[in-house]
């Protein structure tokens, strides 16, 4: 009986589905949010608060679906091979996007991809041991000038988030330490914490429980402004150097979803992400849920193409 | 029914080891000649190179018969039809095709009892019994890919 | 302190939380038990209820579902062949093979001992000896993580008796499996054939689910089919099924069991240390405590061909990475394994920062947690205990009826776990891979661990010699590394001697080894 029971109300909801007119977007069904990363990370929590408020200011439910295949590109194929309804997203830093977009064939061109809420911004920080000799970026600078190479630097991925600063910032201050890949931010923090590394290279949720209990120092963050979770720590341009490579975790749609429905998507958003209630859970998970509408995030996701485009340039 | 008899096992073993070897050495040539972007620690054909190289050692081991007085003969053989290999990788990618195109619930029902029907006795066929167990698991791979842990599924005809 | 402990059973044992606690048991172990869905999977599917929940009935329910999919994989893989997770690739070994001798149910109820003891042994280490392990665990670098794939790869390569070049040659391909796709130190492409679907690489589930239950069930077909048209023989299962399966018959007895203790304390200790090294994981730990236990072992050449012994090592192996996975996480915030980041994530949502200020701030709910830890076992093992002898008789239903709908299982499985078709396509060729080694006699558990272990040997190799700038000779500067790779030669001689001494006393009563030594 049961079962029957579930197996009408599934068929009328598809056939229900098919005969709606297009004035009921978005809530005919559930809103995909497709994520290039594992499940538990930081664009996953970003993303889940979204998913906590959509009820009320979507009128459908969204969906965080995390497909880490292909180094992302999996992820992004999907939403690109959907249907260009406004109901399947993609929600991404720029890591698999465009550093892998202009390092190798993707099968997307970058303006293929409209910004339409940026969750949040994500500063890359520079850190050590406090019982260490570099407790400050300017002592750090100075001693991998004095012996090139020899301080190393553990900083997650290959030209992820915070290692493409340490890299514009080795240019820009003119020093070399040794870099070291790792798995992530998890492992990174192991290193610098084990003394396998001399500093690491991360974003702050990472290093908080460190910075919390005394055991680690930041250095300097690579974001034009100071932020909130760490407000002792100078940024690089405070100290002098011009490195300003700040991430963001931004939801995307495809260009051929119908403008009005990418703005109602846009409204929507901003307006579940600006609610009290998500607010209260980024300030409970520490994310500084800061929506920009789709004219901000489209200017901070082209600066950042531009920034690439410059980095990468220099070191292939 | 044919028996493998000890020689026909070493057979097989001395096999796996030119395959072994043949496998090393087309990769070594990989290695040396093909077109691998450089890299730091050593490079990303370092831990190819040394599987490559182990490869290698084994599969000449195994057929310089080194190891031969360490050897205890396999007494189990292991025979496989060729048509349960075909028709078991078949059956899965019909199976998959039909599950996405056509639907679950309809695609596990079908082809679960056609799989049971092949697979049965012919003297203790049950046809009942298969219809009985082909559509509960038809109902059960329904609700749990569907509602229990929803998989992706290009729009299906049926259901 | 004494309040906060009070509040904190006050906490742990309302019955809210143990309700949930119970659901997430039964939720796990279903899962676990099914090839290709993960506990890990239905713990991301749930995080999101984490925002809405009570901290500590969420708490209980990612905790009862962690605790039953560790053990629900052994099920799978006991009473198929399939192994419902990875951890459970080490657990295939051996007792799939009891099966087919006709023992399920002494298999399946040594793995529930051996892994709640595992696990137990694993909990209170994380409670009370978290903080020590921890600052052990994090002078594990590149050189001495590099020393420990090494080591188990050789431990494990050289396992099966008899066949240690083809062993050794598995684990090489398995390494080389790992290396198709992005290299882990800068994610450049290689080995891809030109494909880019191969451009992340061949994804564990459908390599694992592939290479041990689809040949197995390829083969298993393949006897059906010939039973069915009469010209297979009857075999050990065949006749077990004409006899009809007697559960009563198949009792795990105190003597057999206390055979199997010295494994299962071997495989809590390994496995408890591994658990602790960020990045190692639960299929590492059990396939090193099978190792070493084989090489411990009285009767060592029952090892891959249904000893109890070998159950034992495997299972109390992945269970005891269950506690102590946790203890680089709460020591330093460092997420150790997929289940770690997980649990970080929900104590994020929960407003709670994994690290080192994390006790103190939270002293009740996470001491909560604690006991839920320690009482999720006892659930686990009274819910378990009654659903073995189900699963051993669903473990002796006929071939064709139970083929069938695990392979179907295992692709679906396997689809919803990554909702990527290519993983079904390699599941099926991996299948066929299995297929062909055992044709060749190759034993699959060193091709599998050279597959797990591949990218982390590969990048804890190329990070150490990016810290000793190129020169090898940094590879062995670490005293425990040093100390790894002489603890390992150490139990290899000391086995050749043993059995060069007593060639034929294996086979004889188990005491004969004794005057040897």
């Amino acid at each position: 009986m049961k079962l029957t029971h579930l197996f009408l109300a599934s068929t009328m909801a598809v056939t229900g589905a098919a005969g709606m007119a297009a004035a009921d977007f978005p809530s005919e069904q559930p809103i995909r949010l497709i994520s290039p990363y594992g499940a538990g990370g930081a664009v996953d929590i970003a993303s889940r608060i979204l998913s906590s408020v959509s009820g009320e200011y979507l009128d459908t439910r969204v969906d965080v679906i995390s497909i880490d295949g292909a180094g992302g590109q999996e992820a992004i194929n999907l939403v690109r091979d959907a249907p260009a309804d406004g109901y399947t997203l993609l929600v991404t830093d720029y890591g698999p996007l465009i550093t892998t977009a202009l390092q190798e064939d993707v099968s997307y061109e970058l303006d293929e991809w409209v910004p339409i809420v940026q969750i949040t911004e994500v500063s890359p920080v520079f850190f050590a041991r406090a019982d260490g000799p570099y407790t400050d970026m300017e002592t750090f600078i100075e001693l991998a000038q004095a012996d090139p190479g020899a301080i190393s630097v553990a900083h997650g991925r290959y030209l992820s988030v915070p290692h493409l600063p340490l890299i514009l910032l080795e240019q820009v201050a003119e020093f070399e330490t040794n870099h070291i890949p790792t798995t992530g931010g998890g492992q990174a923090l192991a290193f610098v914490l084990g003394g396998q590394t001399d500093a690491g290279a991360s974003v702050p949720s990472t290093i908080a429980g460190g910075i919390g209990d005394g055991s680690l120092v930041a250095l300097a963050l690579a974001t034009a402004e100071r932020v909130d979770a760490l407000p002792d720590t100078p940024t690089l341009r405070e100290l002098g150097y011009d490195v300003v490579l700040p991430a963001w975790y931004t939801i995307f749609a495809h260009r051929d979803v119908p403008a009005e429905r990418m703005a109602i998507l846009e409204e929507r958003i901003m307006e579940a992400l600006n609610s009290p209630s998500a607010q209260a859970l980024g300030g409970r998970t520490g994310t500084d849920v800061r929506p920009l509408g789709m004219e901000a995030s489209m200017e901070a996701y082209q600066t950042t193409i531009v920034n690439l485009e410059a980095i990468l340039a220099t070191i292939d | 029914m044919r028996r493998f008899s000890l020689a026909a096992w070493r057979y097989r073993e001395l096999g796996f080891g030119v395959l072994a070897l043949l496998l090393a050495v087309i990769g070594l040539l990989h290695v040396r000649y093909g077109n691998w972007r450089p890299g730091p620690g050593g490079g990303n054909w370092l831990v190819p190179m040394v599987a490559y190289w182990v490869l290698l050692a084994a599969g000449l081991s195994i057929l310089l018969g080194r190891l031969r007085a360490a050897w205890q003969p396999d007494t189990e053989r292991l025979h496989v039809p060729l048509v349960a290999v075909a028709g078991g990788l078949l059956w899965g990618v019909a199976f998959f095709l039909a599950v996405r195109h056509i639907g679950i619930a309809v695609s596990v029902t079908v082809l679960v009892g056609a799989a049971m029907l092949a697979l049965s006795p012919r003297d203790a066929l049950r046809p009942g019994l298969i219809a009985m167990v082909a559509l509960a698991a038809g109902a059960v791979f329904w609700l749990l890919f569907t509602r229990v842990a929803p998989i992706l599924v290009a729009n299906p005809i049926l259901f | 302190m004494m309040e906060f402990l009070a509040e904190a059973f006050a906490l742990a044992l309302s019955p809210e939380v143990m309700l949930f606690a119970l659901i997430g048991i039964g939720v796990g172990v279903t899962v676990g038990a099914i090839p290709g869905l993960s506990g890990d999977m239905a713990i991301a599917i749930l995080l999101p209820f984490v925002f809405v929940m009570e901290p500590a009935a969420a708490l209980g329910l990612l905790v009862g579902i962690y605790k039953g999919s560790m053990f629900g994989g052994s099920i799978s893989a006991i009473t198929f062949g399939v192994p419902g997770t990875a951890g459970a690739a080490a657990t295939v070994i051996d007792g799939y093979q009891a099966k087919l001798k006709g023992q399920p149910n002494r298999a399946l109820h040594t793995a529930l001992y051996s892994s709640i003891i595992g696990d137990t042994g694993s909990d209170l280490v994380l409670i009370f000896l978290a903080l020590p392990l921890a600052a052990v665990a994090l002078m594990f670098g590149p050189v001495e993580f590099f020393a420990l794939y090494v080591v188990s790869l050789t431990l494990v390569a050289a396992l099966t008796m008899g066949k240690v070049a083809r062993g050794i040659a598995a684990a090489a391909l398995g390494v080389m499996l790992a290396m198709i796709g992005r290299d882990p130190i800068t994610g450049a492409q290689r080995l891809t054939f030109g494909l880019p679907e191969l451009s992340g690489g061949i994804g564990l589930v459908p390599l694992l689910v592939g290479v041990f239950a689809v040949s197995e069930i390829i083969v298993q077909a393949g006897r059906a089919w010939m039973r069915r048209s009469g010209r297979e023989m009857a075999d050990i299962t065949a006749r077990a099924e004409a006899l009809g399966y007697d559960v009563s018959k198949d009792r795990l007895d105190w003597p057999t069991f206390r055979a199997t203790l010295k494994a299962t304390l071997l495989g809590t200790g390994m496995g408890t240390f591994i658990g602790a090294l960020p990045g190692a994981g639960a299929s590492l730990a059990a396939f090193m405590s099978y190792g070493v236990a084989q090489r411990l072992s009285r009767k060592p050449q029952e090892f891959g061909k249904g000893s109890l012994e070998g159950v034992a090592a495997a299972e109390a192996g992945n269970s005891a990475t269950s506690g102590s996975t946790f203890i680089p996480l709460f020591a330093f915030g460092i997420p150790g394994s997929a289940t770690a980041a997980l649990f970080g994530a929900a104590l994020i949502m929960m407003g709670i920062t994994p690290g080192p200020t994390m006790i103190k701030e939270n002293m009740s709910l996470i001491y909560a947690l604690f006991i839920m830890l320690i009482y999720a076992n006892l659930f686990n093992f009274c819910i378990s205990k009654l659903l073995l002898p189900v699963y051993s008789r669903l473990a002796m239903i006929r071939g064709e009826y139970v083929l069938p709908v695990v392979l179907g299982l295992a692709i679906l499985g396997t689809f919803a776990a990554s909702n990527s078709v290519k993983d079904v396509w390699v599941l099926l060729a991996a299948g066929l891979l299995g297929v062909g080694l055992r044709w060749f006699g190759v034993p699959l558990g060193p091709l599998v661990l050279g597959f797990i272990v591949g990218p982390g040997l590969e990048q804890s190799l190329r990070q150490a010699l990016m810290l000793g700038r190129n020169d090898w000779t940094h590879l062995v500067q670490s005293p425990i590394a040093i100390g790894i790779y002489l603890g390992t030669l150490a139990i290899l001689v000391g086995f050749w001697l043993l059995t060069r001494a007593r060639p034929e006393s294996a086979d004889g009563a188990a005491g004969g080894g004794k005057g040897a030594t």
